[in-house]
């Protein structure tokens, strides 16, 4: 106990001393400060405004000509540092408080962390909104499920990046709940891990409309930085280097649905803008490294799956040409993996030889309606609401993986075709949703089929299925998922007696056919992820088709 | 599975079976129904509409000549038998529907369960009303530690009575969570085991104002009733038979802080109404045995202890009130009266046959340290939580657990510490300037506090300094503890300075006071509660006054 007064004391003292010792002042220079740790300087850390970017000095120095257009300064974390945390959030940057004109000063201090390895929670679209009960299912569900991680990896240290839309923008002022109302949740729940953020199109200020689109854009994410900070950034775990960017250009122009506080539609493009894509080219210029894994977490995805034809990767952003902006920024890199929300549909995308895209399911699924009623929460393509989670080596990404937030390591659903079939024929609730949604009826599908979801497919993964131990045929087919319809459309739009004309068609891109050849013989299905993992199912049939399956 | 399958189709063919054989009309009686257990009629089960009693004759069925003034029936559920559960609300009762004239029939289902041990959780005062993240905390905390009690019971049955305030009636408005957003809030987080409620205080409708104080008591309950059932009943666990009042007779009388729709000042009497005694007493003529256990669920408490003294006052709005409820129980040997309202620990040795529990809140001191700390905590000082009986046969012991803390049952203070905490703090300079009857900063040196928590007459404290034995002193003093993580922060913060804590000076009535010789041997501290179980902690002092001291 004692002993341990003396390092504490010596450390104080220095960062006194260090403290003192400020970074002169130098011509042109708005923006200065010192990088340190227990009170000794750090040199080389990467320090930037969004537009200008510099490195720390021998004395922990840096110096930023700028013109404080973004209101932020941020220091990159270095490799084998942390930031102190304000309650799950990593204090790595400071709002700027004085005019263009003058010189402030912005100190940061780091402390050293073993991150040889490491584990990585990559979520996103929590949409917390108080409604539907989303507070109370996030709070008894994801939180407890997320600590349990945390104590499980017991001294790897575990880190997360929220990949935005973490409030509702229509709901910010209906219901009372926006984005700083969201930090606090964050905080109050004791989240377990230092949480980097980046914002989505749903955590813009939908009360702002301005004169320019360049404005609006601007304004609407003001209040999401002074919550938690700069819209975009980057920094270092063991020897990743992390971007996190905000692709999202809010428009917000005039149309739209009505909600109490908007003010437009709340519509926007999937891009960076110039501003940051020549901050982006800068900030990878600072890594050494190019064969070191980089992670570039955004809240749009910039590719996706289209259609099952040949597994064709096609850009997703509001033109090919700003995918491709992106992309070209890493044509050094040799391992560079996109993480991305927005869809709320798992997609894992082998971009290019150097990129791969995961596009992450969302941690709310397609709505927190299905949870309130007792029902699984589950993502658009049917996978059971959750989150990825990567574990990291010695700086290399030794694999990673898609977990649902109730279900955890469950890679598939198979649904008996027979039983299913027999469901929508017979279900009072079913006849009635599928009088209104006629493409969605599958009462007449042939005998003895087995769809199979496999959430988190990729095409280098391999599905066997057998029967008395022969192998059947599968193919991969665009098809609707029926236990999303039991545990979501068909309760919602029944029970409320109102049907929506988005519901008329749902389907999922990595949905898998079997024509199996008897009704009864049970099958063992097999699942081969792209690290070799199998997953199994022994499927006796007939198998119940109900919402309590997972 | 197939025979599983032809006996539910057996059950379902016997409960029609049994309902076409309807119950006949009796002349005078204006409620009518049947009892059955798998299909089978049983007999001698208590029904009640809150005025008359009856018991089921031998084909299960029952007659009341009711007047409906009360808008529901229930049956008493019998020992060895449980209701359907609507997610964790148990379904023993039917709101009428038609006039006092016309003839219902009102049907009930029992399922048989082992009952021979059961484990029963007694919460209040839950106080949710979206504000402070109450929700948040509550999901997060509450929610777990009593999915973990449920799993640790294996396959012993686990009820629950929630003693009221489970809302805050100033809150129904202008926060948008009412009693039946509480009871939404519930189910969407699947609380583990039914859950028996009455009604407290701050569950009555603040927009009701009637022409006379019967109507505005009766009307304001009725949203309550709707959502969660009748507001007094009886119901039986194994050999215990469980009463539950409502001992709130809620007048609104003009006055009190403005409120969004709120019509009053929400002011109340604590006492059982004539109507309600009258019941009572016909209730508890139907139980047989006179010794074996009685539980009272209410929401205010009838009796406490007067200070730190033996000596046991009425705490009903009169003492007469107090008098004429534990007149009812004389001839049984074995009362629990379960009561919260307080947010304070007391176990009270009432009567020589009843024991009164009334225990601490759920929300603490109403959600607010747990937004910034670890724990919420109540009025004693105790952790925010929850009692736990163990019931076998006719056998019982309890414990108060801590939501957080779990089984922690003391909690001791190094006072030369808390005195230097004292002296230096500024805020709590600031807070004494209000409340100079709170100022520990002149207390003598070496001494040492203990709040232990849930105490009881027959509990034994013992403090050995350096070995010896030290005179253990019971006195009315300040939790430092509590000021600390309640009165200074929120006093401050809020700007409010309750006269309350200049009256009393914020003290409480099981806190305990040793004169140490030195100031810095180790103190050990035993504890024995009344079942003899022992808790012991060794203060190595000095032991600061901080916000996560255990």
């Amino acid at each position: 106990m004692k002993y341990t007064i003396a390092p504490i004391t010596l450390s104080l003292l220095l960062g006194t001393l260090f403290a003192n010792a400020t970074a002169p002042n130098r011509e042109g220079m708005t923006i200065k400060g010192t990088v340190t740790s227990q009170g000794l300087p750090l040199k080389g850390v990467v320090v930037s405004d969004g537009v200008e970017v510099t490195t720390t000095d021998a004395d922990g120095n840096y110096w930023l000509p700028s013109q404080k257009a973004n209101g932020w300064v941020f220091a990159s974390i270095p490799s084998g540092y942390e930031a102190v945390c304000d309650r799950s959030f990593p204090q790595f940057y400071a709002l700027t408080t004085a005019p263009a004109d003058q010189v402030e000063e912005h100190n940061f201090t780091f402390t050293e962390a073993d991150q040889s390895q490491f584990k990585l929670i990559a979520l996103a679209d929590m949409h917390l909104a108080h409604y539907q009960n989303d507070l109370e299912q996030f709070s008894s569900v994801f939180i407890p499920t997320v600590k349990k991680l945390v104590r499980d990896a017991a001294d790897i240290p575990v880190y997360t990046i929220n990949l935005g839309d973490m409030s509702f923008d229509m709901y910010w002022y209906s219901t009372g709940y926006a984005i700083e109302d969201y930090k606090k949740s964050i905080q109050v729940l004791g989240y377990p891990t230092p949480m980097f953020h980046i914002p989505g199109n749903h955590d813009n200020d939908g009360a702002v409309t301005a004169t320019t689109a360049e404005e609006t854009d601007f304004l609407s994410v003001q209040r999401y930085i002074k919550t938690i900070g700069p819209n975009y950034y980057s920094f270092n775990i063991g020897n990743i280097h992390f971007v996190m960017l905000d692709n999202i250009i809010y428009k917000n122009e005039p149309g739209g649905k009505k909600f109490e506080g908007i003010k437009g539609a709340r519509n926007y493009d999937r891009r960076l803008t110039q501003q940051e894509l020549d901050w982006l080219k800068k900030d990878l210029a600072t890594v050494a490294d190019k064969n070191a894994p980089i992670i570039v977490g955004m809240h749009a995805s910039a590719y996706y799956y289209k259609g099952t034809e040949e597994h064709k990767v096609s850009p997703r952003y509001s033109s090919a040409a700003d995918s491709k902006a992106l992309s070209d920024c890493f044509a050094e890199f040799k391992n560079v993996h996109f993480i991305s929300g927005h869809t709320h549909y798992n997609n894992t995308m082998y971009v290019s030889s150097n990129i791969i895209e995961h596009n992450l399911c969302s941690l709310r699924g397609a709505s927190w309606y299905p949870g309130s009623i007792g029902n699984t929460n589950l993502c658009p393509n049917g996978a059971p609401s959750g989150f990825d989670i990567f574990n990291i080596n010695e700086g290399e990404i030794i694999d990673w993986k898609y977990v649902g937030t109730v279900t955890g390591d469950y890679q598939f659903r198979a649904c008996d075709m027979n039983v299913v079939r027999e469901f929508y024929r017979n279900n009072p609730d079913m006849q009635k949703f599928i009088a209104h949604y006629p493409k969605r009826d599958l009462s007449d599908v042939p005998d003895n089929q087995v769809y199979l979801n496999v959430f988190d497919w990729a095409p280098d993964w391999t599905i066997s299925v057998k029967e008395n131990g022969v192998e059947l045929p599968v193919t991969h087919e665009i098809l609707e998922d029926p236990f999303y319809t039991i545990s979501f459309h068909m309760p919602i739009t029944t029970s409320r007696d109102s049907y929506p004309s988005n519901y008329a068609k749902a389907t999922v891109n990595h949905m898998f056919k079997i024509q199996a050849n008897t009704a009864t013989a049970p099958l063992d299905i097999t699942v081969t992820d792209h690290f070799g993992r199998v997953y199994t199912e022994h499927m006796e049939r007939p198998k119940a088709f109900s919402t309590s399956m997972k | 599975m197939n025979s599983k399958i032809l006996s539910s189709i057996a059950l379902l063919f016997l409960g029609t079976a049994v309902s076409i054989a309807a119950v006949p009309n009796k002349k005078g009686m204006t409620l009518k129904g049947n009892i059955t257990a798998l299909g089978k009629p049983v007999k001698g089960v208590v029904v009640s509409d809150g005025v008359e009693i009856t018991t089921t004759d031998s084909k299960g069925n029952y007659w009341l000549p009711s007047k409906k003034a009360n808008g529901w029936v229930y049956v008493s559920i019998p020992s060895g038998y449980e209701v359907p559960n609507d997610r964790s609300i148990p379904e023993f009762y039917a709101l009428t529907t038609d006039s006092a004239n016309v003839v219902e029939e009102h049907n009930f289902t029992l399922t048989p369960v082992n009952q021979d041990k059961f484990k029963l959780l007694v919460v209040s005062d839950m106080h949710l009303a979206n504000r402070r993240n109450d929700l948040e905390q509550f999901s997060s905390t509450f929610i777990p530690a009593i999915q973990k009690e449920v799993k640790d019971a294996g396959n012993t049955p686990v009820y629950t009575l929630n003693l009221g305030d489970m809302s805050f009636d100033m809150y129904w408005y202008s926060n948008k969570y009412a009693i039946e957003q509480y009871k939404k809030s519930i189910q969407v987080l699947n609380y583990p085991t039914p859950m028996f409620h009455v009604p407290g205080n701050h569950d009555n409708d603040g927009a009701v104002t009637a022409p006379t104080a019967e109507e505005t008591d009766f009307l304001s309950v009725q949203r309550y009733v709707k959502a969660l059932g009748p507001n007094y009943y009886s119901f039986n666990i194994g050999k215990t038979h469980i009463v539950m009042l409502d001992n709130i007779v809620y007048k609104n009388e003009p006055g009190g802080k403005k409120s969004e729709g709120i019509n009053g000042s929400r002011n109340y009497d604590c006492r059982v109404t004539p109507q309600e005694l009258e019941w009572l007493k016909k209730d508890l003529a139907t139980v047989k045995d006179k010794t074996a256990p009685v539980i009272v669920g209410m929401h205010a408490a009838a009796y406490h202890y007067k200070g730190a003294t033996d000596s046991v006052i009425s705490w009903f709005s009169k003492p007469e009130y107090s008098e004429e409820l534990s007149a009812c129980f004389s001839d049984f040997t074995n009362v629990h009266f379960v009561s919260g309202h307080n947010h304070y620990n007391n176990t009270t040795y009432a009567k020589p046959n009843i024991i009164e529990h009334n225990i601490g809140a759920v929300c603490g001191v109403w959600w607010y340290p747990g937004t910034q700390y670890n724990e919420n905590i109540c009025m004693n000082g105790a952790p925010a939580g929850y009692k736990v009986f163990n019931i076998n046969g006719t056998d019982m012991d309890w414990i108060y657990l801590g939501t957080v803390s779990g089984n922690k049952q003391f909690r001791i203070y190094d006072m030369s510490s808390v005195k230097a905490f004292y002296q230096r703090d500024a805020n709590m300079k600031k807070f004494i300037q209000h409340h100079p009857k709170c100022d520990l900063s002149n207390i003598p040196d070496n001494l040492i506090y203990i709040n232990v928590f849930d105490w009881s007459p027959d509990w034994k404290i013992s403090v050995k300094e350096s070995g010896k034995e030290r005179p253990v002193t019971h006195e009315m003093l300040i939790d430092p503890f509590f000021a600390l993580v309640y009165q200074m922060p929120y006093s401050l913060e809020s700007n409010y300075f309750s006269k309350s804590y200049d009256k009393k000076g914020g003290k409480m009535n099981h806190m305990f006071k040793v004169q140490a010789v030195t100031g810095c041997d180790p103190i050990e501290v035993t504890v024995t509660d009344r079942f003899g179980r022992t808790y012991t902690e060794t203060l190595e002092r000095p032991k600061p006054l901080t916000t996560d001291m255990p």
